[in-house]
């Protein structure tokens, strides 16, 4: 497919952009009740039009997204906020408009209208603050969702998902078409945990550029979830990079978690390994229970440290996350504006695989064995144990065949 | 019946709870596409489909691959088209062709996701079309790594040798005599059973040959004299006959064979007897095992053994490890050392998997008494650093093979420098070395202490200076001062260290008989500027040479741009060089400017140059406070200071000295934001470097012009450029911060003297650098023995005489001094 460079793309050449900061630890300043979450009670004051939920079965406290239909003032005020702190891309509050993450509060028949709205709001607030010198972007965001692909809910049934890539697929879609159709730039798929969400929702993406015939430029931000350097379904950085690197996206970057610290060692790997631009959105270090919004590093420490990480040449895209504020980024803003971006760099092209760890192959690599024993047509004693169910003994064929040196 | 569907998920659904199978990439294998993308739907890595191809059509091949692609895997793609399977080369290296431009060109498929499988089949089958088909895989291959840019080749090993079923000695010899050749050929990839791989070089040498003649298909019986020969080589009597054999030989011999071949049977059995003959048990370790392992690393390295074999030959040493660790223990209690010497945290580095050596380390280190905390292999830098401060570690030890890992290891010594860690980093394994170690891995890490540790054997003798007390210090500073000795040897120079005292130094001086000899006069006195100098002439004075170092291009120009390994690098730089010369001066790009002065001048008290303003010798514009060398040197070579060439004040001789500032970088800036401006490092770095030298060319330029007309005592020189970089002239011009005046301070006065900032635009920044930084300012000299030298390191006598004459404290100077201080 032809690649149209996005104006987007001019603008990373010659700076470090700048992302905007959290929505939902912003929204709990406001100290919202259930009749604002409902819109039955209006929050300050506001003309425009709103929606109402009074005879909603569940409670809605707490659903943020939802405030784009029954308080979008008061997500629009923040969305401003982060435009005059200096935000180049504004992120969209959909973090959790999919029908996976609306089903539990029974909203899942709104996501189309509620990415819609996402889109529009943030879309209008860049149109406003956008100049020829500094054009502001619209980012759709595509959140995890509560559930994950490859990992079971079932501690006593390691084989079993509460969700699967087709309804994930489906699920996304939605999001995808409501994102674009209000006028988004850019769409991002944030907060990866499980690389395989993050598949189903590059995997929509694609489906939809390719029925549309239209292409958007795609953020993709994991989240290391400890200090191990995993994601939550224990994949190392490279590897999650090896992994979704086939949608070629704008950027990829790794946002929340651990605050921007202990964050360093893995952005500096994605910066090292991706032949794309690199972001980093942390938190506002690690969660602290006793500060109000659960975070408390200053707008000056968090700025100092990602300043660390520009001048080290490591970042294309920089925000926050959980926790911060307009004011950490404007002093992010601030502390990089002087600072050059990231060069991508020139990566060998290599055959490069994942499991939970990477595995490249290049031309003078040495030769790979490619375990044959977990064949059903090569293996008369696999075919024989999965044809039993004996699942346990096949798993032994496969972990032997591991240590025995099988790298595929 | 299986549902096959079903059962790929939940298989593959199992795996993913299990870290030591999902750690390593998949590859889904089925002939129906709906259950490889069942398959795909459930990994979250990038996996390799396994397979597809043209097999129905154009069509469902670029959908399939679509798919593959979006799903972010890798494809095997099978030589199969419409027609069939190719068998033959030529219908291997067609398909192969169509496939990958389909791919390439019209689904966008990367190319390096590629991987081909041209098809091996049975051979020796009886039939005479199948005998060449080993030979059309293996040449088909060579064709696609050659033909085909990026894409890979695979295939099923145990194909080929499927006429021989039942018969394993024989199947294993096939498949080892095919591979060796495939992946000479660029095979890349293979589905085998690990299990059922020898090592070329052990097969039999009949075996071998029979195996080689029907594999490469070099005579049309072969097929039928392998048949005969795996008779006599069928079942397990092979090898239980070699068995006997192997056995009868010294411990050393069965030990080896034994980790070659990954054999565990006889493993604690022959330890033990080893352990028998040994002095202490830890020798059993150090020696045999050690040797053994040796040869495995060999093979292994000349492609004779493949992974899997290593790691089983790993699997032996560890058993063999896991017999002695008793004794050892127990020899520890029997010398009654067991109180923990120390806690060392051990890593193999990120990207590496290797830790044969290191585990051997941590074994030996541990019957020394250390506590040795193992993080095993592929350890990200930040784990190792975090791990050393949660148990509070004494050292860090770093092991790596392959060569990408001395980078990490340099990494990781920068970071426990940026992190703030004063403990020692120890280095070990097969590609570094003491001077590399020196030169890129301990100037990371000024804080602490980095040691490179040459074997098991010596990682005790390390670790017990570095953790003992009184041994410390001295240590330390022995392998500081070892490795500053290795950087230098290692940039071509050497260096060693008795001092004299200043007072004999300075007895040592150069011996110049000032009574026979009258300096010459200058022409010219006082101070002149030269301004906008034709950068054309300047050029013609340009020394190639360092430019190219500059590019770490090292060698010397013209030679380097024939350099068989750098020429071809270098020619195309220089060619750059060449075209962006001809614009900078075409289209004066740079401003060249100059000043430069004549005095008057005297040494005093030995060491020092009093600068003149006029002849009468009263007024002094500068003094110039020299260093001398304090190195013992032998009796017919002095101590030189560069107030050696200048006449003494007592001598009452009429001497001159010259001092000039020359800057060709005028200008520089704007052209250096507009090349960032477009992100062209490229361009940015060749003008600042090419600035670089015409300052420096600028400064010949000048100083021939100051010999043969300003001053004058050299007025029918006549050297041509090589001659003049060759410094076959008289006189020298001497910089401060260079080796025969490092300290840098003197600049501030040489300025004033020159008044450089308003005569030549030349700035000084507080820690004396020169605006531009294409510029150079010194001194000349015109007495015939006047020479280069480097000053080298000094002794504290001499600092604190140098801070009394400058005015300073004694701390002040070592500061400015921190160089060159020899203590």
């Amino acid at each position: 497919m032809p690649h149209k460079p996005h104006p987007i793309e001019a603008l990373l050449q010659r700076r470090i952009l700048i992302l905007d900061g959290a929505m939902g630890t912003m929204i709990q300043r406001h100290k919202l009740t259930e009749e604002h979450y409902r819109g039955t009670e209006l929050y300050g004051s506001y003309r425009g039009e709103r929606k109402t939920f009074a005879g909603h079965p569940t409670d809605l406290k707490g659903c943020n997204d939802l405030l784009l239909l029954t308080q979008p003032h008061v997500i629009g005020g923040i969305h401003r906020q982060y435009l005059e702190a200096g935000a180049d891309i504004l992120e969209t509050c959909t973090f959790n408009s999919t029908s996976v993450s609306m089903e539990d509060y029974g909203l899942a028949h709104l996501v189309y209208e509620l990415n819609v709205a996402g889109a529009k709001l943030a879309r209008g607030l860049c149109d406003e603050f956008g100049t020829k010198d500094k054009p502001r972007f619209v980012a759709g965001v595509l959140g995890p969702t509560g559930r994950t692909a490859s990992i079971s809910p079932d501690v006593n049934d390691p084989g079993a998902r509460n969700v699967t890539f087709d309804e994930l697929v489906e699920s996304y879609s939605e999001a995808v078409r409501g994102l674009l159709d209000g006028g988004t730039d850019l769409l991002m798929v944030e907060t990866i945990f499980d690389t395989l969400n993050a598949k189903a929702a590059l995997f929509a993406i694609e489906q939809y550029f390719e029925r549309h015939n239209l292409r958007a430029p795609i953020m993709i931000s994991g989240t290391i979830t400890d200090a191990s350097g995993r994601t939550l379904s224990g994949q190392t950085t490279e590897a999650f990079w090896n992994s979704l690197s086939h949608a070629r996206p704008l950027s990829i970057g790794l946002n929340c978690a651990l605050g921007a610290e202990m964050m360093r060692p893995y952005v500096e790997e994605l910066s090292r390994v991706a032949n794309c631009y690199v972001s980093a959105h942390p938190n506002a270090g690690l969660p602290n229970p006793l500060a109000e919004t659960g975070y408390d590093e200053t707008p000056e420490k968090t700025a100092r440290l990602i300043k660390e990480f520009a001048t080290s040449g490591l970042l294309n895209i920089a925000g926050g996350c959980c926790g911060t504020s307009p004011a950490h980024v404007k002093a992010i803003a601030e502390a990089l504006k002087s600072l050059p971006p990231r060069r991508i760099p020139d990566i060998e092209k290599k055959l490069r695989l994942s499991g939970l760890e990477p595995f490249n192959i290049g031309d003078d690599s040495l030769f790979v064995n490619v375990g044959e024993r977990t064949n059903v047509t090569g293996s008369k004693m696999f075919a024989r144990l999965i044809l039993s169910g004996d699942y346990a003994q096949a798993l032994d064929v496969a972990r032997k065949q591991v240590e025995n040196g099988a790298q595929v | 019946m299986l549902d096959s569907q079903a059962a790929m998920v939940k298989f593959l659904n199992l795996i993913a709870s299990e870290p030591d199978i999902s750690r390593v990439p998949l590859m889904i294998d089925s002939s129906r596409w709906s259950i490889i993308e069942a398959g795909l739907k459930c990994v979250q890595g990038k996996p390799i489909v396994n397979s597809i191809s043209l097999k129905e059509g154009e069509e469902a091949f670029i959908k399939h691959a679509t798919l593959v692609r979006r799903y972010g895997a890798a494809a095997v793609v099978m030589a199969f088209d419409e027609q069939g399977q190719a068998d033959t080369y030529r219908r291997k290296t067609e398909i192969c062709r169509r496939s990958y431009d389909i791919l390439v060109n019209r689904v966008g498929f990367p190319p390096e996701d590629i991987i081909f499988d041209p098809n091996i089949f049975a051979v020796a089958t009886g039939i005479e079309e199948h005998n060449n088909y080993a030979v059309d895989f293996i040449e088909a291959t060579a064709w696609v790594r050659k033909n085909l840019p990026c894409a890979k080749v695979s295939g099923g090993v145990s194909n080929v040798s499927f006429s021989f079923r039942g018969n394993e000695p024989v199947r294993e010899a096939i498949h080892t005599v095919f591979l060796y050749h495939a992946i000479k050929a660029g095979m890349t990839m293979g589905i085998v059973n690990a299990g059922q791989l020898g090592v070329y070089e052990e097969i039999p040498k009949d075996l071998r040959d029979a195996v080689e003649d029907v594999v490469l298909n070099r005579s049309t019986d072969a097929g039928e004299k392998l048949v005969q020969l795996a008779g006599t080589v069928k079942g397990e009597g092979r090898a239980q006959a070699e068995d006997l054999e192997w056995r009868k030989g010294t411990v050393q011999e069965r030990l080896t064979h034994a980790l070659v071949r990954g054999i565990t049977t006889y493993i604690v059995e022959d330890t033990e007897e080893a352990r028998l003959q040994a002095r202490v048990p830890v020798e059993v370790i150090e020696g045999p095992l050690m040797a053994g392992m040796n040869v495995v690393g060999d093979l292994f390295g000349a492609g004779k053994m493949f992974l899997p074999q290593v790691v089983k030959s790993a699997r032996v040493m560890k058993q063999a490890v896991a017999h002695l660790v008793p004794y050892i223990e127990a020899e520890k209690l029997r010398s009654g050392d067991t109180s923990s010497k120390g806690k060392i945290v051990m890593a193999t580095v990120k990207g590496d998997v290797h830790d044969i050596g290191k585990n051997i380390v941590t074994v030996v280190l541990q019957c020394n008494n250390f506590e040795v905390v193992n993080m095993g292999v592929m350890v990200p830098c930040q784990q190792i650093l975090d791990t050393a401060r949660e148990h509070n570690a004494d050292v860090v030890g770093l092991s790596g093979l392959i060569t990408p890992s001395l980078e990490e290891m340099a990494h990781v010594a920068k970071e426990m420098e940026r992190q703030g860690f004063r403990i020692p980093l120890l280095i070990g394994g097969a590609t570094t070395s003491r001077v590399h170690t020196a030169v890129k891995i301990e100037p990371n890490y000024p804080s602490g202490a980095t040691v490179y540790v040459t074997d098991a054997s010596r990682a005790v003798g390390v670790c017990s200076n570095l953790l003992s007390d009184t041994l410390h210090d001295n240590y330390v500073a022995e392998i500081k001062s070892d490795y500053a000795a290795a950087r230098e040897q290692h940039e071509g120079r050497k260096s060693k260290a008795v001092y004299v005292t200043l007072a004999e130094a300075r007895a040592h001086g150069l011996k110049t008989n000032w009574k026979n000899y009258t300096p010459p006069k200058p022409y010219l006195m006082g101070v002149h500027k030269i301004e906008n100098y034709p950068l054309d002439k300047i050029a013609e004075y340009i020394d190639w040479s360092p430019f190219f170092q500059a590019w770490e291009l090292s060698g010397r120009y013209p030679k380097i741009l024939q350099d068989a390994a750098a020429g071809e690098e270098a020619r195309k730089l220089f060619s750059d060089a060449q075209a962006m010369l001809k614009e900078i001066i075409a289209e004066k790009w740079l401003t060249a400017n100059a000043v430069f002065g004549l005095f008057p001048a005297n040494s005093v008290n030995s060491d020092d140059i009093e600068i003149y303003t006029d002849e009468t010798r009263k007024k002094v514009a500068m003094t110039w406070h020299n260093l001398r060398q304090q190195t013992k040197k032998p009796d017919d070579i002095p101590n030189y200071c560069l107030a050696d060439f200048i006449a003494p004040k007592e001598s009452k001789a009429k001497d001159y000295i010259g001092a000039f500032a020359v800057t060709a970088g005028l200008g520089i800036d704007a052209r250096i934001a507009e090349f960032e401006k477009h992100h062209d490092d490229y361009n940015a770095i060749l003008l600042k470097s090419l600035a670089d030298r015409l300052a420096e060319a600028f400064a010949e330029l000048l100083h021939v012009r100051v010999r043969r007309e300003f001053w004058g005592y050299a007025a029918d020189e006549a050297l041509d450029n090589d001659a003049l970089i060759a410094e076959q002239y008289c006189g020298i011009r001497p910089a401060p911060g260079y080796p025969a005046c490092p300290e840098h301070s003197e600049k501030g006065p040489l300025f004033e003297l020159l008044q450089a900032p308003l005569n030549a635009d030349i700035t000084l920044t507080e820690s004396y650098a020169m605006l531009p930084t294409a510029a150079v300012s010194g001194f000349y000299f015109s007495h015939p023995q006047a020479q280069y030298f480097a000053t080298g390191k000094i002794d504290k006598d001499q600092v604190a005489d140098y801070a009394r004459r400058k005015g300073w404290s004694l701390e002040e100077a070592e500061r400015w001094l921190a160089p060159v201080l020899g203590y």
